[in-house]
């Protein structure tokens, strides 16, 4: 775990950085203590850094400074619809036509490349936290199709199914991004030009190449959908499913690829096919040769019937705007941890560069011992600390700094958190290696005596060979507790 | 208890998302210490006090916002018309591509307005791009609409923007606020940046057109030929009597007003231009950050400029009534009709060439926008925020 704390007062501001480690062989100690009806107080040690200070007027100073609207040396790309206040992005974007560019095998064979075709694009709907952009993650971009401008937050979007995109819309993009800092002009980065990074990252999917890593997100639109319902009212699905059925169509479809190449997935065009049976190479190849043959007309059909199905079913999170945007928040809330949390903000403070911070990194380490904790199971590797009451965590953290700030050079203390009475007090004096000492002997008698006690159960050969090794390495605690 | 004892300390715990997926191990964590304590928030010993997670969560992220690359909004936008190309604390600026537009002149002032409208003209004219740039307060009202007037959409910082030559702009391209008669006309747009987008466009196309402010229409005689205008559709003998430059005005008007038949033949010819001629015309430039044209400077600037005013006076003075004293007092005073005076000064060849223009300097967004901007932050008085006031905003909103 890791805590990052600016703590704010009337003179000065200070950066701290606080982790916790909890000691593997701890762990075992636990396991097996735990094991023989012995309770042992969970152990983190925690190490806290300083990292730098600030007058606090100084912090305002800039606070304020950055805070106030400044001109920017550029512009928003074209058809931004939607900005959340967490900084989400809708960006839209009208039909265009593509040269395919697509590998018949995953991104890193050697297999040849389908015979280039051209496809309109239908309209697209980028979603992205220009948060994350600007901290260079790019793995949170999602792209749906449309079959019109965005009319509304309730319209059925469709999730891309073009290659090298997941079932969830997000793209897969080429590894050529993972080092960004050689491919993007950083300067436009660092001053948040969303145009250039949206520009970029959208010709990086549509012509960087693509490739059979993931498979198309195309049959769960169809999937349980009766095929009365498909011919009756979509007959652009059903013409994609069915090519043949329209000669003309099916002609125009056998010039889209060379001759040779045609001859080689024409069955696949075939009534009769079954399509979850087709590689998914030669399923990419078949649909791209159809969506070539589609007339910019049929495109936009070809969505619009998917959004008539997708809007037919009976399903509890239609992929709405509205529903995409608050889903696309709450797990950048949760799971995203490098960009849209309240972390990200502390982590901000760390790149001021301003003539008046002053670094020192001061450190020390700290014990943590958690007591009367039955309910969790010490090998689940809970972090106690992290799962401290607010108001516990924020007055430890007080004192933490306050020692930090006041100790004697031989000075330590420990924290005691009595699980059970939601209280903690602090050892003065401590005297780490004693203490240690203390629980890991207490430990071992209490394990012996189960053993004796008990000749017979299942655990104690395992309990005695490990009591062996313990005393082995009882040294080891002794050692570990005086780092 | 002193103001030395204000403290405020941001916390976050990160958990690594490789060993928990729970995502109540995620959290921030404000506490502080002030003065007021009778607060309701949990309070771990004397005076100091933790927040709930959600609050310290939000609390956080606005906090430390303004570090960010990209700034974030108070609200959601709203679902916006396409355009938007550049959007701040309380500001937002949108193009809208080259339409038609129907016009609602009337040729009287504001105030002189009727209910009926007998006078009413309307024109349907053709209009290029236009990039709109507008100031909202905090509540998400509109309070300053401009829109300036561009050949193609904005696709640089270095494009240039021009003046509309419509009534009801000042010669900045801002429009003079339309009145409404109603709350409704006022309250009716959504409170987000959406709602402000639609409310601009609705000031400047939907609330009718009146004789107030008609120097952006002259501009266009002023500054531009008429075969480069689109005064090119005008009967020549028409442009001749009405528009005709000579020198600083028309016969027809001052040089900061238009009279009513100017405004008629001006939309008239506009109304045969074609929508791609409009897109390909010339227009007026703006004059910067002035609300008018300055003529005052050049008139001082011409060489010899007061030295036959004195003559003009008098010879204005048709029953000779004026003495000396009184000619000189009208000098020092600037009491004459300019206009005639550069008229009699131009007809009797008494200046030896023509003045610089004030319209001579095209702008560019990138000239315009800088200062818009900060104008935005001194309209609004932004407060510039410190460690007391940010406890007491955590006092108020707990």
């Amino acid at each position: 775990m890791e805590q990052l704390i600016f703590d704010i007062k009337q003179e000065e501001s200070t950066f701290y950085n606080f982790t916790t480690e909890i000691p593997r062989s701890w762990k075992d100690l636990q396991y097996y203590a735990k094991s023989a009806g012995v309770v042992v107080p969970f152990y983190h040690k925690l190490t806290i850094k300083k990292v730098f200070t600030i007058p606090t007027s100084n912090f305002y100073q800039l606070k304020n400074k950055l805070s106030l609207d400044s001109f920017k040396n550029h512009i928003l790309p074209m058809a931004v619809r939607y900005i959340t206040k967490d900084n989400v992005y809708v960006i839209e974007r009208p039909p265009f036509q593509l040269e395919v560019d697509y590998r018949l095998g995953g991104a890193h064979s050697y297999n040849s490349k389908m015979p280039p075709v051209k496809i309109w694009v239908p309209w697209t709907v980028m979603i992205f936290s220009a948060n994350s952009l600007m901290n260079g993650d790019f793995s949170n971009v999602k792209l749906y199709f449309n079959s019109g401008p965005l009319d509304s937050l309730d319209q059925q979007l469709v999730t891309c199914f073009y290659p090298n995109t997941h079932s969830d819309a997000k793209i897969c993009f080429s590894t050529s991004l993972n080092d960004f800092n050689n491919i993007l002009d950083l300067s436009q980065i660092e001053q948040g030009n969303i145009g250039y990074i949206y520009n970029y990252i959208f010709n990086n999917y549509m012509m960087g190449g693509w490739n059979s890593d993931l498979s198309q997100n195309l049959f769960d639109n169809f999937r349980s959908v009766d095929q009365d319902i498909i011919n009756k009212n979509c007959p652009t699905i059903s013409l994609f499913l069915n090519p043949t059925s329209d000669p003309v169509f099916y002609k125009k479809l056998s010039l889209v690829f060379p001759k040779k190449y045609f001859g080689r997935i024409k069955r696949y065009f075939l009534d009769k096919v079954n399509l979850r049976s087709i590689s998914r190479e030669k399923y990419y190849a078949r649909n791209f040769g159809i969506f070539a043959a589609f007339t910019l007309e049929q495109t936009i059909d070809f969505i619009k019937e998917i959004q008539y199905i997708i809007s037919s079913k009976n399903s509890y999170n239609k992929p709405t705007l509205d529903n995409i945007l608050k889903n696309f928040n709450s797990n950048l809330v949760y799971f995203d941890s490098s960009v849209s949390n309240p972390i990200s903000g502390i982590g901000l403070v760390t790149k001021i560069l301003h003539p008046s911070i002053e670094y020192d990194y001061l450190q020390c380490k700290v014990d943590l011992f958690v007591i009367n904790d039955t309910e969790h199971d010490p090998r689940e590797y809970y972090d106690k600390q992290a799962l401290l009451p607010l108001n516990i965590l924020s007055e430890m953290n007080y004192k933490l700094i306050d020692f930090l700030n006041t100790r004697q050079s031989d000075e330590h203390i420990a924290f005691i958190y009595d699980y059970s009475s939601n209280t903690f007090d602090v050892i003065l004096n401590y005297d780490s290696k004693e203490y240690i000492k203390d629980i890991v002997l207490s430990a071992h008698s209490g394990i012996s005596q189960y053993c004796e006690d008990n000749p017979s159960k299942p655990n104690t050969y395992a309990l005695k060979s490990w009591i062996m090794k313990l005393d082995e390495r009882i040294e080891q605690y002794q050692q570990l507790a005086a780092v | 208890m002193s103001l030395q004892d204000y403290r405020l300390t941001l916390s976050s715990v990160i958990i690594e998302p490789n060993w928990t997926s729970s995502p109540e191990t995620l959290h921030g964590v404000v506490s502080y210490a002030s003065p007021y304590d009778d607060v309701p928030v949990e309070q771990f010993n004397n005076y100091q006090h933790v927040v709930d997670q959600d609050f310290a969560n939000d609390y956080i992220l606005k906090y430390f916002s303004s570090f960010s690359k990209v700034k974030s909004n108070s609200i959601d936008t709203g679902l916006l018309s396409p355009g938007l190309k550049a959007i701040g604390t309380n500001y937002i600026i949108f193009e809208k591509p080259p339409c038609f537009k129907n016009i609602f002149y009337v040729p009287s002032s504001k105030h002189e307005v009727t209910e009926g409208l007998e006078n009413q003209h309307i024109f349907r004219i053709p209009i290029p791009w236009q990039l709109y740039f507008v100031k909202f307060n905090k509540d998400m009202y509109t309070y300053e609409v401009r829109m300036f007037f561009m050949k193609t959409s904005l696709t640089s910082v270095d494009q240039e923007l021009f003046l509309p030559s419509l009534p009801n702009f000042y010669t900045n391209a801002m429009l003079c606020p339309p009145t409404m008669d109603k709350m409704d006309d006022v309250d009716r747009y959504s409170k987000n940046h959406a709602g402000v987008m639609q409310c601009a466009y609705d000031w400047v196309w939907n609330s009718g057109t009146n004789h107030d402010l008609t120097e952006a229409c002259l501009q266009v005689p002023f500054q531009l030929n008429q075969n480069d205008s689109i005064l090119k559709h005008l009967p020549q003998l028409i442009y001749d009597n009405y528009f005709k430059y000579d020198g600083i005005s028309s016969r027809h008007s001052s040089r900061y007003s238009a009279n009513f038949k100017q405004i008629v033949h001006l939309f008239t010819a506009w109304e045969k231009s074609s929508l791609f001629e409009v897109c390909n015309l010339s227009w007026p430039n703006i004059s910067g950050s002035k609300s008018n044209f300055s003529y005052h400077d050049i008139e001082s600037d011409i060489e010899g400029y007061y030295d036959h005013l004195y003559n003009f006076i008098s010879d204005q003075d048709e029953d000779q009534s004026l003495n000396e004293d009184d000619i000189n007092y009208m000098i020092e005073n600037g009491d004459y009709n300019s206009e005639d005076y550069y008229r009699y000064l131009r007809a009797n060849n008494l200046i030896p060439s023509l003045p610089p223009v004030p319209w001579e300097k095209t702008y560019l967004y990138s000239d315009i926008l800088p200062d818009l901007i900060k104008s935005v932050h001194s309209d609004l008085g932004y407060f510039n925020s410190n460690l007391a006031h940010d406890i007491n905003c955590i006092n108020l909103n707990t």
